[in-house]
């Protein structure tokens, strides 16, 4: 395995386009992360076209390296605005921003970064360890274990869909029948096609992606006018200061952990890794300090920091080894390997393992990386941050467009794009879990196929799910994957009140 | 009131698209008898369970509702207002028609010309206040993506017809 690894961040450091595609990573990472509104998934998506023309090592170095890096970034604006520049980052803004205006900019920002690349690094030497091995188990499945694993992926809307579960399967159902359109992989029948030529082969997963995730971004943004934000100026970070590190390493040690095992949950992303993270900081911390919580107390920006980087590598362990995505970026990446004409799975690690290690050693060296980049990147936040959207948004547009139309030169795949980014657009409006309808188109082909298959095998037996350990033991996880929110809830309500009585 | 008539309309969308499916799905010709499970089962089967959830989403928001019927009672007048925007044409609204308007004229007149227009356009909806920038803005960002995906890494992109096919061809 190390010689692998060894191998894999060779494979970047001699070879020039591999090392340039890192860089630019780590550059598009820094500024769509620092700029709100601007999503790690989008970017992914958004970069997605580009990576069309690119060898599938330098393509994934691409993608996974902004991945990496917008698990960060967002903490910058977060400090600095206390507008999380991503999702992940709205945990950082508790403690970062009250912690910048009482005049230490830069040691919140030099936390932050400290923390999320040992969080990141942290993340990803288990992801190395840790993937091989789940593949290694995965690869005596068949299709029952294949079908009960794709359920359990599918399962994931139970914390994507929040209190809404109803609408979250709905989605997901939505989804799997947007995959069903087309020719029928195992028949060759046509489904749903209507007579039309261009449904034969199916609505293709990069329009419904682009549309619903990136279009609608922007029909929704356009609204927002744009206002010039003010960033504290001035900023001197201190990356490594010894005695806030003595103070906040048993919260970074836990909540690393902590964000590695959120992020293998299919599913539960960083996001939740943060907000977990957190509450556990200020539920070790001693009664005196519990309410120093939320006034710039540097365990609170340590707790959120390290999770949501450690939980963004984890995520990519079920995709890389079970081939099922842990959340929406993973289901953007698991689209990005179908493109390059690989499924992500047990076999891809027999076929393509130096593939594999590289993009380890990529997600290393770019978690690494930050230490290096974060400072001068800070100096230029102030202007990046004020790009205009009447810029920004025309840009989004026409990346969408290219990036559809690129797939297969197909004109009728921008007309999807534009439908879906209409309903995602107006789903958007309705608080609509977006991210339950890409489950369901990308684990659609996989879950139907295996499901048919499984039963051709059982002749027609349907127990043959629950008769196979392995498959009996991943259904069971699943129907708890699918009830976990309704039980977290309860205990997060138990933990909210506890907090609320403590500050 | 406003939020259970949004769920009453949303699950009745969700029904009336299962149904359709449903009603379409007979169609589907079975060409291959020795599978058991054949290419009709798997839309019966996830029609099936979104006509049962949008069902249960239904029953579920009507007992919701009766049971704060007093608490939503209050808040019915203010959730009106931002209703009434929604007639209206609002920037959204014009994003997305001229981004329709695009995609058509992408086809006719090809990428160069219609992401041009395209681009000064929006940027002035969006609030740029200057002509100039627009143009200049419309012309850079064209130039840079023709540059990009078509010259240095030859991705075919849509070149529109007679004249307009003449024109790209000049560029890439």
């Amino acid at each position: 395995m190390f010689d692998y690894l060894i191998t894999g961040i060779l494979n970047i450091v001699t070879d020039p386009m591999n090392i340039t595609m890192l860089l630019i990573a780590i550059v598009i990472g820094y500024i769509g992360g620092a700029i709100p509104g601007v999503s790690g998934t989008m970017l992914v998506v958004i970069m997605l076209p580009v990576t069309y023309a690119l060898e599938p090592t330098a393509a994934f170095i691409l993608l996974t390296g902004i991945y990496a890096i917008t698990a960060f970034s967002g903490a910058i604006s977060a400090i600095l605005l206390r507008t999380p520049g991503t999702p992940e980052a709205v945990v950082t803004t508790f403690d970062g921003y009250p912690m910048a205006q009482q005049g230490n900019p830069g040691r919140a920002l030099g936390i932050a970064i400290f923390c999320s690349v040992t969080g990141g690094v942290i993340g990803t030497l288990c992801l190395i360890t840790i993937t091989p091995a789940l593949a290694n188990v995965a690869l005596s499945f068949s299709s029952p274990e294949y079908f009960a694993l794709t359920v359990l992926g599918l399962t994931v809307v139970a914390s994507l869909s929040g209190k809404e579960l109803a609408k979250g399967l709905i989605g997901v159902l939505f989804g799997l029948m947007i995959s069903v359109i087309g020719m029928d992989p195992l028949t060759g029948t046509l489904r749903y096609t209507f007579d039309a030529t261009v449904l034969t082969s199916g609505i293709d997963l990069i329009p419904v992606i682009i549309g619903l995730f990136a279009l609608s971004e922007f029909l929704k943004k356009t609204k927002d006018s744009h206002v010039v934000q003010e960033t504290i100026s001035n900023v001197k970070t201190k990356i490594f200061e010894i005695e806030i590190f003595k103070k906040i390493k048993g919260t970074m040690a836990r909540s690393s952990i902590i964000g590695v095992f959120i992020g293998i949950l299919p599913g539960v992303g960083a996001t939740t890794a943060s907000m977990l993270s957190y509450s556990e900081a200020v539920r070790w911390a001693k009664d005196e300090e519990k309410a120093s919580y939320g006034k710039g107390n540097p365990k609170g920006i340590a707790a959120s920091e390290t999770s949501n980087n450690a939980a963004a590598m984890g995520t990519l362990v079920p995709l890389l080894s079970l081939g099922i995505p842990g959340g929406a970026t993973a289901a953007v990446l698991l689209g990005a390997f179908i493109l390059h004409g690989m499924q992500p799975g047990p076999m891809l690690f027999k076929t393509e393992p130096e593939l594999m290690y590289t993009i380890f050693a990529g997600l290393l060296l770019a978690n690494i990386a930050m230490l290096v980049v974060s400072k001068p990147f800070i100096k230029l936040f102030q202007r990046i941050v004020n790009v205009p959207y009447h810029v920004l948004g025309p840009l989004v547009v026409v990346f969408c467009v290219i990036g559809t139309y690129t797939v297969r030169n197909n004109y009728f795949d921008i007309l999807i794009m534009i439908l879906f980014g209409i309903i995602g657009y107006i789903l958007e409006k309705y608080k609509f879990p977006l991210a339950t309808i890409i489950l369901g188109v990308v684990l659609g082909p996989l879950t139907e196929s295996e499901f048919r298959r499984s039963i051709q095998m059982a002749n027609g037996d349907f127990s043959i799910f629950f008769t196979r350990p392995i498959s009996l033991i991943l259904i069971i996880i699943s129907v708890l994957m699918l009830f976990y929110p309704m039980i977290n809830d309860y205990i997060k309500k138990r933990k909210l009140q506890k907090i609320n009585i403590s500050a | 009131m406003s939020n259970v008539m949004k769920d009453y309309i949303f699950y009745s969308i969700v029904i009336l698209f299962a149904l359709f499916f449903l009603v379409m799905t007979p169609q589907i010709k079975i060409t291959n008898g020795t599978f058991i499970i054949g290419p009709r089962h798997w839309p019966y089967i996830l029609l099936t369970l979104m006509l049962i959830l949008a069902i249960f989403g239904i029953v579920k928001s009507y007992i919701l509702a009766k049971k704060s019927k007093s608490i939503e009672s209050k808040d019915h007048e203010d959730k009106i207002e931002p209703e009434r925007t929604f007639f209206k044409l609002s920037i959204p609204m014009i994003s997305l028609v001229l981004v329709i308007l695009y995609v058509l004229l992408l086809n006719a007149i090809g990428f160069i010309i219609s992401t041009l227009l395209f681009l000064y356009g929006i940027s002035l909806l969006l609030g740029q206040k200057k002509q100039l920038y627009s143009i200049i803005f419309a012309v850079l960002t064209t130039v840079v993506f023709i540059g990009l995906f078509s010259v240095l890494l030859s991705i075919p992109l849509p070149r529109g017809l007679g004249i307009f096919r003449q024109l790209s061809l000049l560029f890439y």
